[in-house]
């Protein structure tokens, strides 16, 4: 019940690929010519898929989100009294880059607020865009702590008619909806391998849309052009300094190809939270409501215990794992109403079982019976 | 670190959290239940799977546990919690040397 941090399990086969790639022979990327570097090069070519890209050039490895948004927002040619509009829902993986170039003097950012359901209304963006004339709009696709998928084309739509700049965090929604950055006209998209691509940890990509030119953040070795000091031009290398996690992104690229085969049913899916939410409505909790489009996240308080005490009761009597407090997007909580104890979230996966629910709800059903 | 429990940080996602985790080299039975009883309001959740068990000892300072396992987890407050957790440890290690004393 933690899928929006970790999923698990994985998809069907990345385990096995990755040992089996562990066992081979490393890769040589772009050092031995007669060497097929063909794991990655078919992940790369997955992640542009996935997300509709033409060039899969533009495609950037990273680690995870954390790292893709460092490296768009640290590497992006910042100007003098440059405003960032970010929102009260974004994850620290968005506020802390940003307040480290604003304590730098590089840029200013502005939090925008969101509705009680954790999404940015679209009229609130036009306001603020007039207001603030923001240079780039950070904003997240879907809400980590409330589920919530925010109206992409339509924010984007309206930031583009501003000449702003957007960066899209698609954490918590690659694998679960389209993420489709050329269509949207979005210029940056971080995303995740651990989460709904059902990928490893320590796997991660950022688009960078061509019109874009990042300065890297990491520079070191390539494999080409090895008699320059600087990082060459090229994408995605530009951005690629060191050697890749092979092992990694062969299991990315296995999940990738799996969930090709094996669309998710969100209807099923979601049809999982809204039992849990009408049993947590049931036993008198309070959950923070999202109507329309979500992932399949839920967030509850209760005037009987707080978030910490329920999550140490669901793992130590009961062996459901949840996550519980701000779940590092502190910012987002008073627009939920609720207090800084933060919220207990359960989060399921494609692969959450009817069986699985049951328990939880038998469990739920017996932590708030007297 | 002593031979009675071991002891670290409670690694959270709450603002200003003050919690620790003791794992204890004997688990929590009934009669030290009864024993931290003292110490506090305890209450005990028998109907759940693993019964779980919480201890007020004041506005401040809350532990928990689940009976017959070895990890009690201690919340101390904001302003004054080195203290508190001082004390605590104290109370704590004198419990478990009594329990050991009578050979339970």
């Amino acid at each position: 019940m933690n899928n929006a941090a970790t999923s698990y399990p994985k998809a069907p086969g990345v385990a096995h690929g990755m040992e089996h790639v562990l066992k081979q022979l490393p890769g040589h990327g772009n050092r031995a010519v007669f060497r097929r570097d063909e794991e990655n090069l078919s992940c790369r070519t997955l992640l542009a898929r996935l997300l509709g890209v033409a060039d899969e050039n533009r495609i950037v490895y990273t680690s995870n989100a954390t790292h893709a948004l460092n490296i768009g927002i640290l590497g992006f040619p910042w100007e003098p009294k440059d405003i960032v509009l970010t929102t009260a829902a974004e994850h620290n993986s968005v506020l802390r880059p940003l307040h480290y170039l604003q304590k730098k003097g590089r840029l200013h950012y502005e939090i925008a607020p969101v509705e009680p359901d954790g999404r940015l209304a679209p009229e609130v963006l036009k306001k603020l865009l007039l207001k603030y004339r923001p240079r780039m709009l950070v904003v997240t696709h879907g809400s980590n702590v409330t589920g919530a998928i925010n109206d992409l084309p339509k924010l984007i739509s309206y930031a583009k008619e501003s000449g702003t700049v957007v960066f899209i965090d698609a954490s918590q929604t690659a694998g679960l909806y389209p993420v489709l950055p050329e269509i949207w006209d979005a210029d940056m998209v971080a995303l995740t391998g651990h989460k709904y691509l059902l990928g490893p940890q320590g796997t991660g990509a950022l688009y960078v849309a061509p019109h874009i030119e990042l300065e890297p953040v990491f520079t070191g070795g390539t494999g080409i052009r090895s008699d320059e000091e600087e990082m060459p031009e090229e994408m995605p290398l530009r951005l690629e300094a060191g050697t890749q996690n092979d092992s990694s992104l062969s299991g990315l690229k296995l999940a990738l190809a799996w969930a090709d085969q094996n669309p998710v049913n969100m209807t099923e899916l979601l049809d999982k939270i809204y039992q849990i939410e009408a049993t947590l409505t049931l036993v008198g909790c309070t959950v923070i409501k999202v109507a329309g489009a979500r992932t399949p996240v839920i967030s509850f308080t209760s005037e009987k215990y707080n978030p910490e005490d329920i999550g140490d009761i669901l793992s130590g009597s009961f062996d459901i794992i949840c996550r519980t407090g701000l779940h590092c997007a502190p910012l987002i909580f008073p627009y939920l109403g609720v207090s800084n104890a933060g919220t207990v979230r359960l989060s399921l996966s494609r692969f959450t079982t009817a069986d699985e629910i049951k328990q939880v709800t038998i469990a739920l059903k017996e932590i708030f019976s007297e | 670190m002593n031979n009675l429990y071991t002891v670290k940080k409670a690694e959270n996602c709450f603002a200003d959290a003050k919690s620790f985790a003791y794992t204890l080299h004997l688990p929590i039975n009934e009669r030290m239940l009864n024993k931290l009883a003292l110490w506090g309001e305890l209450t005990v959740r028998r109907n759940f799977r693993r019964p779980f068990f919480m201890l007020k000892i004041d506005e401040e300072q809350q532990v928990k546990g689940i009976l017959d396992e070895n990890i009690l987890k201690a919340g101390f407050s904001k302003e004054n919690w080195e203290k508190q957790k001082e004390q605590f440890e104290q109370k704590l290690s004198d419990l478990l040397v009594s329990m050991e004393d009578t050979n339970e």
